[in-house]
């Protein structure tokens, strides 16, 4: 009984540590995006940001939802799916980032490229 | 003798018991979820997608700069900051619920659980504010009037405000159905359901559902009004 009550008040200490963690890195994310982001490139800003929301959201999972303390398997089930977004995300930027080339190649070399396709038109077909 | 040594070992393999040492629902709980994180994930690759499509994009400092009675005082970030301060407070109400049903102790569950609701329909209310502000300013799906960060602006190019009305709306939606569960639950705990069938896993199970919209939300923000 002594035990249990002695480990709950643990816990109580580590959901408050938890979210003075979280409130903290939120004021520095807000901090840094309305004094410091302008002055840096965006990669650094990027690089900052995510890896903060990766803190924040492990703390959250970990923690909060108590998946640290499940046993090795149960995460594994929830954390391998997981990893399909590794290529989620770098195919559709990816894609993303083709459109604006295209789109910026279009714009520059209108006139050719609307002429070169014309000469072999009949060609083609 | 030997079966108990064996037991404390955990062979969780071996039949006979949960072999991932969860109950049922709280494990299909975890697969749900498992499969929202990849809906909210598609809405904002989405997003990112178009983003690297753009030459440029509006800046969250110029948008998201006003609070409510403060006129045009400019605040850039300041009421998101809020709603997220009440996200992330109204998570760690929720977890002492859990920890309190875990301990059996229906009266502290019951104060927890109001706290957590409070804390959802402040955000709710802080969504609705800031929704019908953009309104105002003619920020709708379909209609965009921020002009880029580089000064460019095109009014058919609405992709900005479509998103961020399409992810916010979904984002909040999930609040919304958060706070409906949390209100049942809490029915359920006043009338001492849980504590006659021994446990309070059932606020364990929307405790998961109610921390995942709070880490949802850390990602929107991330996407939305910092980067």
């Amino acid at each position: 009984m002594a035990h249990s009550a002695e480990h709950s008040h643990d816990n109580t200490k580590r959901i408050w540590t938890v979210f003075w963690i979280l409130l903290v890195i939120t004021v520095v994310e807000i901090a840094w995006g309305m004094k410091v982001s302008h002055i840096l490139p965006k990669w650094i800003n990027a690089i900052f940001f995510l890896t903060l929301t990766f803190v924040k959201a492990g703390y959250i999972v970990a923690e909060f939802m108590h998946l640290r303390h499940e046993l090795k398997n149960m995460i594994l089930t929830i954390l391998i799916p997981l990893l399909l977004f590794i290529w989620f995300v770098i195919a559709f930027c990816w894609d993303g980032g083709s459109w604006l080339t295209l789109k910026k190649e279009y714009k520059g070399n209108n006139t050719e490229q609307v002429a070169a396709p014309q000469g072999n038109h009949s060609g083609g077909h | 003798m030997s079966t108990t040594t064996v037991s404390t070992e955990t062979k969780w393999w071996s039949g006979g018991k949960s072999p991932f040492n969860v109950e049922y629902g709280k494990l299909m709980m975890w697969y749900f979820l498992m499969s929202d994180a990849f809906t909210f994930g598609a809405f904002l690759i989405s997003l990112w997608t178009q983003r690297f499509s753009h030459v440029s994009w509006p800046d969250p400092n110029q948008v998201f700069s006003s609070f409510p009675f403060m006129g045009h005082a400019n605040l850039p970030l300041v009421f998101v900051s809020l709603m997220t301060f009440i996200l992330i407070m109204s998570s760690v109400t929720m977890v002492l619920a859990v920890q309190a049903g875990h301990n059996m102790q229906k009266k502290e569950t019951a104060k927890w659980m109001v706290w957590t609701i409070i804390g959802g329909l402040a955000f709710l209310g802080c969504q609705a504010w800031e929704w019908n502000h953009l309104y105002h300013q003619g920020a709708w799906w379909g209609s965009n009037p921020f002009p880029n960060i580089d000064g460019s602006y095109d009014p058919a190019d609405t992709a900005f405000t479509d998103f961020f009305f399409t992810v916010t709306g979904f984002h909040g939606f999930h609040v919304f159905s958060g706070v409906v569960l949390n209100i049942i639950i809490l029915i359920n705990v006043l009338k001492g359901t849980y504590e006659k069938r021994g446990h309070y896993l059932m606020v364990e199970k929307v405790g998961l559902y109610w921390h995942f919209v709070d880490l949802v939300w850390v990602f929107v923000f991330t996407c939305y009004y910092l980067l």
